[in-house]
């Protein structure tokens, strides 16, 4: 049976739209041989190099778990259980077999090659520390193809549910601030200013204690700890780090299998999500072509479960960006809350077209609906995000006391507004990733498509949109003129009034042209 | 290549002869028995104390209108859905305490479930095959038949994601033949097929049932039923309103008639659609 699902894996690999030599697995390959570089990068001793590498497989570990939400990479499935539910195989059997098969692919392979660093650590120290090395980075791959596995079926029972889907989006935003800002925090316990002024000087100096106490509590870490452990002679710790990972993995497989067992039966009809009633404002909108477009948009917001995750991961990851540093007096970025809203708001959006699916059919067959269709949709997304992005600056600029921000937000919060409604629909309508649709979906209701060059383009977009605006903030701060302050704030809303014209009329346009292109690329992948 | 031109009509592989069925001078095992089958989802009671036997050999239609709990049923009795109360038996064997034997009779074509959508159809049977254990010769020989007979051989390079609706149910028809079952249970199995290949799986099914198999096929389409079924029961807003065999239950009328009686009560009335009455109107 198992060899029979590896090849059944590869054939869906082989049939796979994009070659495998893509650049996806250019930067993954990058990325891997960089932190093999780590490994054998000259720090000052065996503790500092072992120090980076906790970070770095934290950092892949990491990655396998928050991709599939934040870009879709990995959060696709290409054999589910639902599609062998009818064979007479032991549900445990075939959760084992479907196990087997999450290991055949680039992913998996790339990562295999970034955590080939534990072994080659290992054997800088010694043969019992490459051996050790080698077990680990064994162990750290089914840890982390595991981890995000199971916590992909997680989320997904977790969005069939209104407090789920509250709580899977607080705990993603929590996460995901951690992972960029977190760092300050045992770099202001520890009274370290060097972190703060210099991220990069732990590559001479070493991590501050605070940091090494917190890394070594992580899994992530065992693998390098057992290394260092089996080049000091101390077995039973080597025993311990591993026989930890191995309990791990254990207590994952079990969750795994559960799992699928689970999704061998149809619980219900649901498609995840809820009818939610329309707003107080959503029903006194106009009644005409637009405002049923931008109407539309808002509620498939509110009802698919993907999208209103995302659009609360992006909110509240936002806030926790901010308040995280804040936490320990660090404030110098809380005017921006409203900003970094924004644009995490347009990078997790920027698939509209991808999440329609093939019900994009109606607008190409409603006469005149295409440009009703693409500024209803900018109108939902300012709608959506604008208002609570601006009232999060509000509050944070008057709690940090920071009225000098004051000048910078009015220019840059309506660049990165229009900038944001310009960009996402732009890539929504030209990067269009097909996503599982509603109908054809399974028990997995992340299942979605791998957009990680499309939320990297939406997000430089908005970056380059904002440049003229922030060079003449700075100008105006430079040399102190009233006046470049006023130009600047007014470049700002110009800026982003015309990003989100243009870019709609460019969208427009070109669904005009490549409208039933589109569509076949919805529908058939 | 025209199906009804072929002169060697395709056969459909050989129904195993169920052991439990051997047994002399006891009463004869039916090749399905629900028993007080229900399912609630919520506050809708989809299905409510469901009993349908089904008789060796039989060609069993179950009609009823949308929504009345016929997929659910069919859910129920192959194991893809856990009821509340009651049980389901193929050939006797209880589908919710011995799942695999009696996933190993039946072949079941579902309605609505997912797919593996980037296989092409010779794939998704062989990979099928091979992991229900079939002999290697046999998975690749039945693959081809299958596909011929359906005539999918076409679409060898075709990936499932860019079959047609009516494809894709010829496909998951091959995927229920596949190991020559003793059962088949059919969910809507002719919705969206072409007339061509819709006589082509007449036949197949007939011959089927012909070498001792036994079919269970649901359907809106009275004709269809007519035409094919010895045995018909109807399900209306989750229970049977009647089963038995097909004459008994149409009692003199067509099966629409029927059928239209039990369901709404009545024949059915006249509906307007006031603003289609004036003819097309341009803007």
């Amino acid at each position: 049976m198992l060899d029979t699902l590896i090849h059944m894996k590869l054939a869906v690999l082989r049939h796979s739209p994009r070659p495998i030599a893509n650049w996806r697995t250019a930067v993954g390959l990058a990325l891997a041989i960089i932190t093999i570089l780590l490994a054998i990068y000259p720090t000052g001793s065996t503790a500092q190099t072992g120090d980076l590498l906790k970070m770095a497989i934290g950092a892949w570990t990491l990655g396998w778990v928050l991709a599939p939400i934040q870009t879709g990479a990995g959060a696709d499935e290409p054999i589910m259980p639902e599609h062998l539910a009818l064979l007479p195989i032991a549900p445990r059997r075939l959760a084992n077999g479907l196990l087997a098969t999450l290991f055949v692919g680039m992913g998996p392979v790339i990562t295999l090659g970034a955590f080939f660093a534990l072994p080659v650590f290992g054997a800088r120290l010694g043969p019992a520390a490459a051996i050790t090395g080698t077990l680990a980075m064994l162990l750290h791959l089914a840890l982390a193809i595991l981890l995000s596995r199971v916590v992909i079926g997680i989320t997904s029972q977790a969005l069939a549910s209104r407090f789920g889907l509250e709580f899977a989006a607080l705990q993603y935003a929590i996460v995901i601030s951690l992972s960029l800002v977190g760092w300050v925090i045992p770099a202001a316990l520890a009274q370290d200013r060097r972190l703060l002024d210099d991220p990069f000087a732990f590559l001479s100096h070493g991590l501050p204690h605070g940091m090494q106490v917190a890394l070594r509590m992580s899994p992530a870490s065992w693998g390098t700890s057992a290394i260092i452990a089996a080049d000091e002679h101390r077995w039973l710790a080597v025993a311990g780090y591993l026989a930890g990972l191995v309990a791990l993995i254990a207590a994952l497989v079990w969750i795994w299998d559960a799992q699928v067992s689970r999704r061998l039966e149809i619980r219900q009809r649901r498609a995840g999500g809820r009818i939610s009633r329309p707003s107080w404002i959503q029903r006194r909108l106009p009644s005409s072509p637009l405002w049923a477009s931008a109407n539309r948009a808002m509620l498939t917001w509110s009802r698919e479960p993907r999208m209103a995750l995302e659009a609360r991961i992006a909110v509240l990851g936002g806030i926790f960006i901010v308040a995280i540093p804040a936490a320990v007096n660090w404030t110098q970025i809380v005017a921006w809350v409203g900003v970094i809203v924004l644009i995490l708001g347009a990078s997790t959006s920027c698939n509209l077209y991808g999440l329609e699916g093939s019900a994009f059919w109606m607008t190409l067959l409603t006469p005149g609906a295409i440009p009703a269709d693409v500024r209803g949709k900018q109108i939902a997304y300012l709608m959506k995000f604008g208002p609570v992005a601006l009232v999060l600056s509000l509050i944070a600029t008057a709690w940090g006391e920071q009225w000098w921000a004051w000048t910078w937000i009015a220019a840059i919060f309506p660049a990165a507004l229009g900038a944001g409604a310009g960009a996402m629909i732009v890539v929504s309508a030209r990067g269009a990733v097909p996503v599982p649709e509603a109908s054809r979906k399974s028990g997995n209701l992340v299942a979605a498509a791998d957009n990680t060059a499309q939320t990297i383009i939406t997000i430089a977009l908005v970056l380059v949109a904002l440049l003229p605006t922030v060079a003449m903030l700075y100008l105006a701060g430079r040399y102190g003129w009233p006046l470049l302050e006023w130009i600047a704030i007014a470049m700002g809303i110009g800026s982003g009034v015309l990003a989100t014209w243009w870019g709609g009329r460019w969208t427009i346009s070109w669904l005009g042209r490549n409208g039933p292109e589109l569509l076949t690329r919805l529908r058939y992948g | 290549m025209n199906a009804i031109a072929r002169e060697q009509p395709f056969s459909p592989p050989e129904p195993a002869t169920h052991p439990d069925l051997l047994a002399v001078g006891q009463p004869p095992i039916p090749a399905m028995a629900l028993r007080g089958l229900s399912k609630r989802f919520g506050e809708k009671i989809a299905v409510h104390e469901v009993d349908l036997t089904v008789p060796v050999g039989s060609f069993y239609g179950l009609v009823g209108p949308n929504g009345a709990g016929k997929t659910t049923t069919i859910s129920m009795a192959v194991g893809l859905l856990r009821p509340d109360t009651g049980s389901s038996r193929i050939f006797g064997v209880d589908v919710w305490e011995e799942p695999l034997r009696a996933k190993a009779l039946v072949g079941v074509m579902p309605d609505g479930m997912v797919m593996p959508e980037r296989l092409t159809g010779r794939e998704l049977l062989v990979y099928l095959g091979q992991l229900r254990g079939l002999p290697p010769d046999d998975v690749y020989a039945r693959a081809d038949d299958l596909l011929d007979a359906l005539g999918l051989l076409g679409a060898e390079r075709t990936l499932i994601a860019e079959y047609s609706a009516g494809m894709r149910k010829k496909i998951v028809l091959a995927t229920a033949l596949l190991h020559a079952p003793s059962l088949l249970i059919l969910d809507e199995p002719l919705e969206a097929v072409d007339p061509v290949s819709a006589s082509t799986i007449k036949r197949i099914l007939q011959r089927f049932v012909a070498s001792g198999g036994s079919v269970v096929l649901s359907s809106h389409v009275m004709p269809l039923v007519e035409q094919l079924c010895d045995h018909v029961a109807i399900i209306d807003k989750g229970v049977v309103a009647a089963a038995g065999r097909l004459d008994e239950v149409r009692g003199g009328r067509s099966l629409e008639d029927a059928f239209v009686q039990l369901v709404s009560g009545g024949p059915a009335t006249a509906v307007r659609l006031a603003w289609l009455d004036n003819g097309p109107q341009h803007h």
